[in-house]
Parts: C-alpha cells; structure tokens; sequence
C-alpha cells in the first residue's frame, strides 16, 4: 500500500491557521471533506475526537497520526497538514507537533488500517524524511518527499 | 555507590537479614518493631537504627523518617500490617515500598490489586520465592524470575539458557515447545532482542518465554538444559511450602512420599493429593524412614518448620542412601556449614526474600520482570475499544513492527496466548510486549490506559 495512492492532495495544509487540538482537527476534516465527497466533516471530527478521547494520537517527535473509522466509506482516506509554529497536542513527550497525517478508514477495514498507521509511523520516524516535511516551501515538495519515501519500501 | 536510606519494618528473619546486608553497603538503615526485645537484639548485632513501634502508626514511621527514605520495607509478620504500612508511608512521602506478604496466592493471584490498593511497587511472598528455589534445585529449572499476568493464569518466566538448552540447539520454530506459549525475547548483556522463528539463542543468555503455567512448565524443562526426570521423591514435613511444592514436582516424579507428624494435616494431604503416599510419623526417626524407602528415594526434601528437624532428617536420608538433599532452613546462619558438611542444597527463605529486595534495588527499583527504565521493553495491557485500530482485525494480518507482541489475549475471563487465526474484539484485554523503540506505535494501535 502507497501512501500516496489513499492521500487526498486537494485537502492537504500546508500550514494550518489553528494553534488548538480540537481547531487543528476541525481544519482537517472541512478540508479533506470538501476535497472527498463521499466524507462529512462533521461526523468525521466527531470521529477523531472520540479517538483521541482515548488516548491522543500525537506519538512525538513533532508527529500526529489522527485516525478514525467511518461506516458507509469505501476506501482508505488519508490527508496531511503542517502547522509551521506547532500546536499542543498531548504529545506522548510533551513536546508541540508540527507535521500532522489524517487516516479515515472504513468501519471494518482490520488489517489495512493496522497497515496504513504502522506505514505511515515508519516514515515519519525517519528524522530525514521528517525534516524535508518540515522546511518543504510548498505542497508538491511534500508529496515528493512522501513520493520518494513510498518507493523504498 | 551513593548510600541511600532505607527504612526496613520488622525486625525478624528477613528484616534482621535485608539491614544487615544493607547497611553491609554503607546505606544507612532503620529496622522497626513493636517487640522490644527486638531492639536489644538488634543493636548488639547490627549497625543499624532502630525504632520501637507498629510500623502501621503514622508517629512510628514519622520517627523513622519515612519522607526521606529510598526505600521502605514492610517485612514484618502481620501482612495487614505491612500492607497498612506502606499505604500509610506512602501518605508521609515514601517514594517507594515494597510489601512481604505471606502466601503465593496473595501475589500470584491477588498481587495487583493488592498493589494498586496499597500504592505497593512491589509484592513478595516469601513462600512463593522459597519454592521457585526449591524447583530449581529439585528439578533443575533455572528459573531467574517469574511474572505473574492474568491472575496467576499466565506466567512470564525469565530462564538462563545453559548448554544443552533447546533454544541454544535450535531455532525457537524447530525447539518443538507447546502450543500455550511464546518466546517473547532473548535478553544478553547487550540488551532485549525480540527474535524470529528462525533465531536461536546464546548460552548464557536469558529466556523470556509467556505461556499458561503447564506449558511454561514444560518449556523450562527443555529450555534450561539440564531438567531431569525424578524417581521417588520423599517429602518431609507437609506446610504450606511442602504443598506448594509437592503440586508442582507430582507430575515429574514417578513417586511421591510425605511424611507429615500431624494426624490431621496428613489426612488434609492425602486428600489433597490422591496419587501421593502420605505417611503419618516423625521425619526424624531412622526406622520410619527405612520403613518407607528413603534409601532409594532418588530426592529427599526436607520442609518441616524446624531447622534442626530439616538437617537431622537429610543427614538420616543421606546415610539412608537418599541422593540429593534439600533443607528448608530459616536461620542461615549456619547454611553454608551445612553445604558443605553433608552436600546439602539449603535453601532460606529470608536470602531468597533479601536478595530479591536486593536485586530490587540493583536494578533501579524496576518491579517487572523487564521494565523501559533497565531493559528497554516492557509489558502492557490495553483494552480493545470501538475505536481502536486493532479492533475487528485477525492477529495474523496485523503486520506491526517486531517489537510489538500480542503477547497474551483475555477475553471473558479467560487468557490464552493468541494465535494467528484469533480476531481481536472490542471488550478483550491484550498484554503487549513492547520494545521502548516501539512506544508510539503501541498508543496508535492500542490506545487508552495501561490496566496491568
């Protein structure tokens, strides 16, 4: 499985307006929702906040993979974000988070959702491929960035 | 080493025992007891403080400053208390505790709530640390240490791998071990490696192996390398040790004997345990162990509550032509004499309670078995919610890192080590086994709060 073959490119920030948990989630799902028909943006930020009720999804390193399962979808759904001044996120190491990845996946989708969190995880654990997601100047420099990082694996 | 300061509550066999040791280390100590005489005792023989008192009263552990301690002890004979004392020491400022209570159950079964009700770090049972030692010596386990998941229903053990070790000869998939079990990780002085089918281990390196206490049994068997089969085995005495061990070795004996001096607990033994011999006489009368063979008994244990009685029964067995010898012995003092006058294998249950606090201690106050803070994995337990990734998939086709174990599924209080075939549901509990690499991946998969 691509990274990029599931992301939403149209619902991709290159740096988001909210410096707030619950802003940064909404800004996501309006955007990859305008972008992806098939989502509503309201039920999916219900989604993520009941997931991240749980535990927050902000693993450290500057990194959060908000995800959330939706009955009725179709596909692995998957959209990034950037916020250059950071955001608090109740980050596993306390620290703010900067490079953000969204996955919706369907209700009974088991394994590929396993799969697309641990892939997406492996990437962004690469410090490299973090900092190239961090200084790129536009949204085409990020998806080469996960271009190139998709080919290696 | 810095000395540190601990606090140590009861001055008997395994109090006197931990202070002497401790403050052996340049730390200084402080023993409580409510026993006067203690004190005498005390500060004739030990370069130790001492405060008189119910290490339960709050002005007790005030005057033996607590708030300042590395560690307390709760190590006196009344369990209420020591599981009082250190609810309450942790209210004055402890920063840590550990708490000796009587009986395995109390660990094995009840140990973590007994934990998180009396803010305890750590649980021992002597009782349960006397007879892991026993089993090694009789059975030739090389258990290291055990870890008890699930109520008692699942035991971590942690095994030296010696030469002649099936996970030395072979790769974990051609070790031929049981289906209940898993090796979770091999474990060297560089370090936690969690191997693959295809690894196998290093003499003299530790297993760390999961599995329900049958299987794990039979894997200790094959796993340290020297296991044997046992003859007939005579038992003497029949306490709460006696018992514990004899349910443990009954299976690996062709024959087992116990002789037991109290009418009634020999009738309480025989029903307890069918396919024994229970002999009703005094362990200590030559004939009467002639009478039952002990001369052929291949093993002779002796755990009657008196140390005299135990080394006069194993050097009547060892003239009897009884092979191996092992005494239970509460007083060490003398132990090491006794190796060497009649080849006895002694064992003590205040060393074995000390040198677990010891090792406590040596390994930065990490209470697991493995533990991020010296080994860098550590178990977990998450509940499978509605919203977690992990619900609804087969274990098979989850593909997470390799350091990330399903170690072990509970499910309507049952727990089983999981399978490929098993599909994770929302309700189950699962205990992970995780590599600190591996911390972020386990809160993605498996999030909410750590219920071991």
């Amino acid at each position: 499985m691509k990274i990029m073959d599931i992301l939403v490119k149209d619902g991709a920030i290159l740096d988001l307006a909210s410096d707030q948990k619950d802003g940064v989630l909404g800004e996501m799902a309006r955007s990859v929702a305008g972008a992806e028909p098939s989502l509503d943006a309201e039920r999916l930020l219900e989604v993520l906040l009941e997931r991240e009720a749980l535990q927050s999804t902000g693993i450290g390193e500057g990194v959060a993979i908000p995800h959330g399962k939706i009955a009725g979808l179709e596909r692995l759904v998957a959209s990034f974000a950037r916020s250059v001044k950071g955001v608090d996120f109740d980050s596993i190491d306390g620290q703010p988070t900067h490079l953000f990845f969204l996955l919706v996946v369907p209700e009974h989708s088991g394994g590929q959702h396993l799969k697309a969190l641990a892939r997406i995880s492996r990437f962004l654990r690469d410090a490299e491929f973090r900092g190239k997601l961090l200084q790129a100047g536009d949204l085409d420099d990020v998806f080469r960035a996960i271009d190139e990082e998709d080919a290696k694996f | 080493m810095d000395a540190k300061r601990y606090v140590v509550m009861g001055a008997g066999e395994v109090g006197r025992y931990l202070a002497r040791s401790l403050s052996a280390g340049g730390h200084t100590v402080t023993l409580i007891d409510s026993d006067p005489s203690k004190r005498q005792m005390v500060e004739d023989q030990l370069d130790v403080g001492f405060v008189l008192g119910n290490g339960s009263h709050v002005p007790v552990l005030e005057a033996a400053q607590v708030d300042r301690c590395d560690l307390f002890v709760a190590a006196s004979s009344s369990d209420e208390a020591n599981l009082a004392a250190s609810l309450i020491a942790k209210q004055l400022g402890t920063r840590r505790t550990v708490v000796r209570l009587q009986t395995s159950e109390d660990v094995t079964r009840y140990g973590r709530l007994y934990e998180q009700t009396f803010q305890a770090d750590l649980l021992l049972s002597t009782q349960l640390l006397t007879t892991t030692r026993i089993l090694n010596h009789v059975l030739g386990y090389n258990t290291l240490e055990i870890e008890y998941l699930a109520g008692g229903a699942l035991q971590v053990r942690r095994t030296g791998i010696e030469a002649g070790s099936v996970l030395a000869e072979h790769s974990i998939e051609k070790a031929g071990l049981p289906q209940d079990c898993l090796v979770l990780a091999f474990i060297s002085g560089e370090g936690v490696s969690v191997p693959t089918g295809k690894d196998r281990a290093q003499v003299g390196d530790d297993a760390l192996v999961i599995g329900t206490p049958r299987a794990i049994d039979e894997v200790e068997r094959r796993v340290s390398g020297r296991s044997r089969r046992l003859g007939l085995v005579v038992v003497a005495g029949g306490g709460a040790t006696a018992e514990a061990v004899v349910s443990e070795i009954e299976s690996h004996a062709k024959r087992v004997k116990i002789i037991e001096s109290d009418r009634v607990r020999a009738e309480e033994l025989a029903a307890l345990f069918p396919k024994c011999d229970v002999v009703h006489a005094d362990a200590t009368d030559m004939s009467v162990l002639a009478s039952e063979g002990v001369g052929g008994a291949k093993t002779f244990i002796a755990l009657t509550g008196h140390d005299e009685t135990n080394l006069m029964a194993c050097l009547l067995a060892q003239e009897l032509g009884a092979r191996q010898l092992t005494a239970l012995v509460q007083k060490s003092e003398t132990s090491s004499l006794w190796r060497k006058v009649a080849l006895l294998n002694v064992v003590s249950p205040r060393t074995a309670a000390a040198e677990r606090i010891q090792n406590y201690i040596d390994n930065n106050y990490a209470p697991r078995i493995v533990s991020f803070e010296n080994l860098a994995a550590q178990f977990v337990q998450r509940r499978v919610y509605a919203q977690s990734p992990a619900a609804g998939a087969r274990l098979g086709e989850i593909e997470i890192p390799q350091g990330l174990i399903v170690a072990a599924l509970l499910r309507e209080g049952r727990a089983s080590i999981p399978r490929g075939a098993d599909t994770l549901e929302v309700g189950d509990d699962v205990i992970l086994f995780v590599r600190s690499a591996e911390a972020d991946v386990a809160q993605l998969l498996f999030p909410g709060p750590d219920k071991l």
